[in-house]
């Protein structure tokens, strides 16, 4: 028997026009900001770095049970490269595992540049952040990883809950036994590439600025850990807001003082109900976009300023 | 080459985007819309000369991930009805982008991203991502072959995972020096931030013709 743990890359027709519309319009403007800090001249750098992450990828180590774990990255990119910069290559990366591997949906990018390349590079680098430093440094190192890797899961399994992918206690168990193995695997064969890395040539590192305490640290990746594994167990159950409205019996007592445009996610103005909800996401990728766009310009001219 | 091939990347990648939102927003039991749309994404794949059997069995490397979470919402909720709509959906959006893959370049896609306004430093990265992609995984390759051949797969789990984890970092520290030289040689030879295209594309009246049909074929499947 042999099987592979992997990371979770969401296909396209999963997720709900609301949700996938929503993500790519939070990681458009992100991934913009973090091209605007990623210097041009260190693309071909970054653009082999990438390369080495696919071909980690495809390097196995043992991880029991007849079943064998790969690097996937995120963190360790983090750590060499800085948090903006890895954000750039970890999108890179989906882009082309999307069109060339069928590895991830064009709707679901957004989705899966907002799960991986801002999540799990930013969950590993504030540990790393706090850690990475004196003997807690190997600490530092796996719980980088570690919580990248739970971090970008509890992030897509709230994204299918909220899309209504039916999950009950079971299966978020199970899932969250699966994330919690890949991520202890990840933490582990990190710990072992960077402990060589630092042998090697430790200027390859990024070095935070400052020395900041160990308690923020460790209450900083504490509260990394509580979201996600918060995250994992609350997308099994229902809405908690709605649930508690439910049980105290306010659902008759709702008005309304203000209908939205867009309420319930549809565009009210069109016929059908597929083209309101259509017509209400196309709608809101657009002004998110003219927005943008818009803001965009204003911090050009005033940096030209 | 079939006539697909010929159109600019960016009229092509429109359409696509068209055809996504319409699969993406089918809602679950719509059987009748699903198949409008999958007969939409063969005529395309015949206009393509893109191999109609070659490219379903393709689309069909996605199909694990939306199965397994079909499974369970169908386990779950005793309603197959979302299960159904979760494949089929991801199914033919699989075979669109196979589509799109097999009638255009991914140069030309790099340079169609941009023009719609993503960020040059990341289409800059992308294009050396795939220039060096081949030659990075088959050193990893080389070195996973010469760990192996000296030493095997044997010996304590330990000494396996720093042994794994040392070839790792000789790969990292060979592929940061890589790009340190690429760099260098790069600018050695007036690289200023951008690739030159040897073929640079203007929008004709048929890449216009072709977003506007295709669009409209799309939109006309699903509209009920």
């Amino acid at each position: 028997m042999s099987g592979r743990i992997g990371s979770v890359h969401i296909a396209d027709g999963i997720l709900s026009a609301p949700v996938w519309a929503a993500l790519d319009a939070a990681a458009i403007p992100a991934i913009g900001l973090a091209a605007r800090r990623t210097r041009v001249e260190h693309a071909p750098l970054l653009g082999v770095m990438g390369a080495f992450v696919f071909a980690a990828q495809r390097m196995n180590f043992p991880a029991g049970l007849g079943t064998s774990g790969h690097l996937l990255g995120g963190a360790l990119l983090a750590m060499t490269l800085g948090p903006g910069a890895a954000t750039i290559v970890l999108t890179a990366i989906l882009v082309l595992q999307t069109l060339v591997f069928q590895d991830g949906g064009i709707l679901a990018l957004g989705a899966n540049v907002f799960n991986m390349a801002l999540i799990g590079v930013w969950a590993a680098w504030i540990p790393y952040r706090f850690l990475a430093q004196g003997k807690w440094k190997n600490f530092g190192y796996f719980a980088a990883a570690f919580l990248s890797v739970l971090a970008s899961a509890a992030a897509a399994m709230i994204e299918l809950r909220v899309s209504g992918v039916a999950l009950n206690g079971a299966v978020v168990s199970i899932s969250a036994a699966v994330f919690v193995t890949t991520a202890i695997i990840e933490g582990l064969i990190t710990v072992a590439v960077m402990q060589t890395i630092e042998k090697m040539n430790p200027g390859w590192l990024q070095t935070p600025d400052t020395r900041p305490s160990r308690a923020m640290g460790l209450l900083a990746g504490a509260a990394v850990l509580l979201m996600a594994v918060g995250v994992l167990f609350i997308s099994g159950a229902p809405d908690g807001l709605e649930a508690l409205v439910a049980q105290l019996g306010l659902e008759s007592r709702e008005v309304a003082y203000f209908q939205a445009p867009m309420a319930e996610y549809e565009a009210r103005i069109a016929g059908g109900d597929w083209s309101r909800k259509a017509l209400a996401g196309l709608a809101g990728l657009g002004m998110i976009y003219i927005l943008c766009a818009g803001v965009g310009r204003l911090l050009v001219r005033q940096r030209s300023a | 080459m079939g006539p697909l091939a010929r159109r600019d990347a960016r009229a092509k990648l429109a359409a696509a985007l068209v055809f996504l939102v319409c699969v993406g927003t089918t809602p679950a039991g719509n059987y009748q819309r699903m198949a409008a749309l999958a007969a939409v994404a063969i005529v395309w794949i015949a206009i393509a000369r893109a191999g109609l059997f070659r490219s379903l069995f393709q689309a069909s490397a996605i199909l694990p991930f939306p199965l397994s979470f079909g499974l369970v919402s169908w386990w779950v909720s005793g309603d197959p009805t979302l299960a159904v709509a979760l494949v089929v959906r991801s199914y033919l959006s699989a075979l669109v982008v196979v589509l799109l893959m097999s009638t255009t370049t991914l140069a030309d896609i790099f340079r169609g991203l941009q023009s719609f306004g993503a960020p040059a430093v990341l289409v800059l990265v992308l294009q050396s991502l795939t220039r060096y992609l081949q030659v990075v995984v088959d050193q990893g390759l080389r070195m996973r072959r010469a760990s192996i051949s000296r030493s095997g797969n044997t010996g304590r789990r330990y000494s396996l995972w720093r042994r794994a984890g040392g070839a790792l970092a000789v790969l990292f520290g060979k592929s940061y020096g890589r790009a340190e030289n690429v760099h260098r040689a790069m600018l050695a030879r007036g690289f200023q931030g951008t690739f030159i295209a040897l073929r640079p594309h203007a929008l004709e009246w048929r890449d216009f013709a072709l977003t506007a049909v295709a669009a409209a074929m799309s939109v006309g499947a699903a509209w009920r």
